[in-house]
């Protein structure tokens, strides 16, 4: 095993809460499309998840001490396996150089515009790349740590703009037309919730085995909950059409905190709490890169992969998205799409499989 | 075990990368040229539109017998200078502003953003694109329009504000409850409103002192004569451009409608012989805009709740009995149905829907907004509009009866 770390159902909480903030807490994804009920779009689209968050947590508990690399290889075979491990390693990889780019871009729009963007993204990579190499429960402990500061932050941003909310700009409600309606459901229900996929890297390390699909569906509706707030926030403060011309809402949302007139600028505190969710979700996603990686090769240490992919990363990064136009286009109209095959079919496939097989030789012998 | 020591690497390292990189180019408060209040208009030069934008930059000097140079003893007197700059945007401009001066130009600090008139009728959309899109430029912010030369406003000193961006504000937020006068939303009620299905908006209209209807010249200690400034009425803006203006009388009646008036001071004149002339202060409003229908679309009524106390008598005669009280009331409502109603015709004139009727029709009556939405600025200026007021006046102050020798 190329882990040797364990994490507690607590620490799957946070780390799952903070993975899903990530950078959905600085973007409303599918405004553009539902307007005023966006808040409804999430919700059916954290709903659709839950049964795919409990399909991930079902495969997971059918092999309790293998990643998803490790099992589709004994599900599918070898070759298949090992094309289908490739994929999700890759899945992982362009997940991450994803987030640090729509980081890179946000650190340098709202704080640091005369650092180049390969600064803050080698920065960034730098200190994940710390936490993957000293592993697992490194990463989810400093989760643990953070997700206060994160929950502060997020009360301290959502109070005091409270009394600019005019509920009337949440009227009318479902006046969307279906299909776009049930587009931004997608987009929710892919962006962030389904991303959940990936945890399936790091559900053979916790410490209770037992029913994972509860803590797991904690931390997803914490995060739900938090987003849901936000996005209704949001709609009722800004109306859709103001919001949807935004690149980060929630940022701005802080910029309008006025506290008896003298109590301003709270954005930096945003910035700050953005950076520890960033960081979550990054280390996670370059962590199961590097690990995915490492058990494809029949490497024994997945350490030595930490440096390149982690260069990767970067270079890819700063070269992913041309501009900031194509960087919202691909939220919301390419990387839904591309990835669906990992957050739905794949999964269900897996599960198909496992089910069909023989029962003398299903799972591992715990 | 898991060492905290890592930990609190990873943390120190998430911190640094927020706060360190901002240590390189700092600026020292004495180097900023800390904006006040930033004008802009539109010239014309060689036959080519272009922006001219104005900035009020504050200027820190050393008070009389401060601490001499070394005691860093900046304070007690500003002054501040007029800077301007020309260019094909505004940020062009701003631009061409800081090759000329020896201080980093700061905005974080406007008070508020005065467009000439020809800019609030012609080009509103990219002033507001800008302060919206400005990292540095807060949607809290004022925008507001000059009615007369931009420059002669921005060459105004404040009389009790630092400067005269904060001065403006203060007129508005300071005031607020006490007159009822004036008014202007911030950057972002401004853009709120413009991009709400209504797509209609006011803001405060700026002028000279000796232009203003209602008050005459301020003067300072001495009879000085420096120019000061004040907000008369509101600039109406409908699809993005200026329509009209309301006058401070017609503000009132806005502010009404909007229940902003609270604390505002309404004058009612006797209309019979045995009415009298008083004074009222809004403690208490609520407006409600119902629309009404026959099947279609006919207008909207306003159920307007007044409550408030006496704050002035001119000429009672007897008691202040319930009677009168009633017959006050009666006055008040006339006077409120003619304030309010004067306000919305004028405004269906100007076919600027600033009440967000077509706003209420959007959220509460959906497929009747979609059958008017193509044509609502001309819908709206043939409404039926009515106010309903209701009227409380609950107190009269320390006396009942008014004094009489």
């Amino acid at each position: 095993m190329l882990e040797s770390g364990k994490i507690n159902n607590l620490e799957l909480i946070t780390l799952s809460t903070l993975y899903l903030l990530g950078s959905a807490l600085i973007f409303t994804p599918g405004i553009s499309d539902a307007g005023q009920d966006t808040w409804l779009a999430l919700l059916l689209g954290i709903t659709t998840a839950i049964p795919f968050l409990y399909l991930y947590c079902k495969l997971a508990e059918k092999f309790p001490h293998k990643t998803i690399v490790e099992y589709s290889q004994e599900l599918l075979g070898p070759l298949l396996g090992k094309i289908m491990g490739a994929l999700y390693v890759w899945f992982a990889f362009i997940l991450g150089v994803w987030v640090l780019r729509n980081f890179t871009d946000f650190i340098y729009i709202t704080t640091l515009d005369q650092t180049p963007h390969s600064f803050i993204a080698a920065a960034f990579t730098f200190l994940a790349a710390y936490g993957v190499s000293k592993g697992l429960e490194v990463i989810a402990r400093s989760s643990q740590f953070m997700f206060p500061i994160v929950a502060a932050a997020f009360f301290v941003i959502v109070i005091p703009v409270l009394r600019e909310v005019d509920y009337t700009f949440l009227l009318p409600i479902l006046n969307t037309e279906p299909p776009k309606f049930f587009l931004a459901a997608f987009i929710n229900f892919s962006f962030p919730f389904t991303e959940m996929v990936l945890f399936t890297m790091i559900f053979p390390y916790l410490s209770e085995k037992e029913n994972i699909f509860v803590p797991a569906l904690k931390g997803m509706l914490i995060a739900g909950g938090a987003l849901f707030i936000k996005t209704l926030l949001i709609v009722a403060i800004f109306r859709p059409q103001f919001a949807a011309s935004m690149i980060y809402p929630f940022y701005n949302l802080s910029r309008l905190i006025s506290v008896a007139g003298f109590l301003e600028r709270f954005d930096p505190l945003m910035v700050g709490a953005f950076i520890l969710t960033g960081f979550v979700k990054i280390s996670l996603c370059y962590y199961a890169a590097c690990l995915g990686l490492g058990q494809l090769l029949g490497l024994r240490d997945y350490r030595p992969l930490i440096l390149p992919m982690g260069a990767l990363m970067v270079a890819f990064s700063l070269v992913v998205y041309p501009n900031m136009a194509a960087e919202r286009l691909s939220l919301t109209r390419v990387s839904p799409f591309i990835t669906f095959p990992f957050k739905v079919i794949f999964p269900l496939l897996l599960l198909l499989v496992a089910g069909f097989r023989p029962k003398g030789s299903k799972g591992e012998k715990f | 075990m898991l060492a905290k020591k890592k930990l609190l690497f990873l943390l120190f390292g998430l911190a640094s990368l927020l706060i360190l990189p901002g240590c390189w180019d700092n600026t020292e408060i004495e180097d900023l040229g800390i904006a006040g209040v930033m004008g802009i208009d539109k010239v014309t030069i060689q036959g080519r539109e272009q922006y001219l934008v104005m900035l009020q930059v504050l200027k820190l000097v050393k008070a009389a017998g401060a601490a001499g140079d070394g005691g860093g003893g900046v304070g007690g007197q500003a002054s501040s200078i007029l800077y301007k700059g020309i260019g094909l945007t505004i940020d062009d401009a701003l631009a061409n502003i800081q090759a000329t001066t020896p201080r980093r130009l700061f905005l974080a600090d406007l008070g508020a953003i005065i467009v000439s008139e020809k800019v609030a009728t012609e080009n509103l959309e990219q002033v507001v694109d800008f302060l919206a899109r400005s990292r540095d430029i807060r949607l809290l912010r004022g925008l507001l329009v000059a009615k007369e030369n931009l420059e002669s406003i921005l060459q105004a000193q404040p009389q009790f504000s630092l400067t005269l961006g904060q001065e403006i504000k203060d007129t508005v937020e300071i005031t607020r409850g006490f007159s009822a006068k004036v008014y202007y939303p911030n950057i972002k009620e401004f853009i709120n409103e413009l991009m709400s299905p209504s797509a209609s908006s006011v803001t405060g209209i700026l002028k000279t002192a000796s232009q203003i209807e209602l008050s005459p010249q301020n003067s300072g200690p001495g009879g000085s004569e420096k120019t000061t400034i004040g907000l008369d009425g509101l600039a109406v803006f409908s699809q993005g451009k200026k329509v009209g203006e309301l006058t401070i009388t017609e503000t009132v009646g806005y502010l009404l409608l909007q229940e902003q008036g609270q604390g505002g001071v309404i004058p009612v004149q006797s209309f019979t012989e045995d009415s009298i002339d008083f004074s009222f202060r809004v403690t208490n409003l609520r407006a409600k805009k119902i629309p009404l229908f026959d099947p279609e679309l006919k207008g909207f009524k306003v159920e307007l709740f007044v409550e408030g106390d006496i704050s002035a008598l001119n000429n009672v005669i007897g008691k202040l009995d319930p009677e009168l009280l009633d017959l006050m009331e009666e006055q008040l409502a006339w006077t409120i149905k003619y304030l309010t109603e004067n306000t919305l015709r004028k405004t269906q004139d100007q076919r600027a829907d600033v009440f967000g009727l077509g706003n209420i029709l959007y959220a509460k009556h959906p497929k009747v907004w979609e059958q008017v939405q193509e044509t609502w600025p001309e819908t709206y200026q043939e409404l039926s509009l009515e106010v309903v007021p209701e009227i409380r006046i609950e107190n009269t102050g320390f006396f009942l009866d008014m004094i009489r020798f």
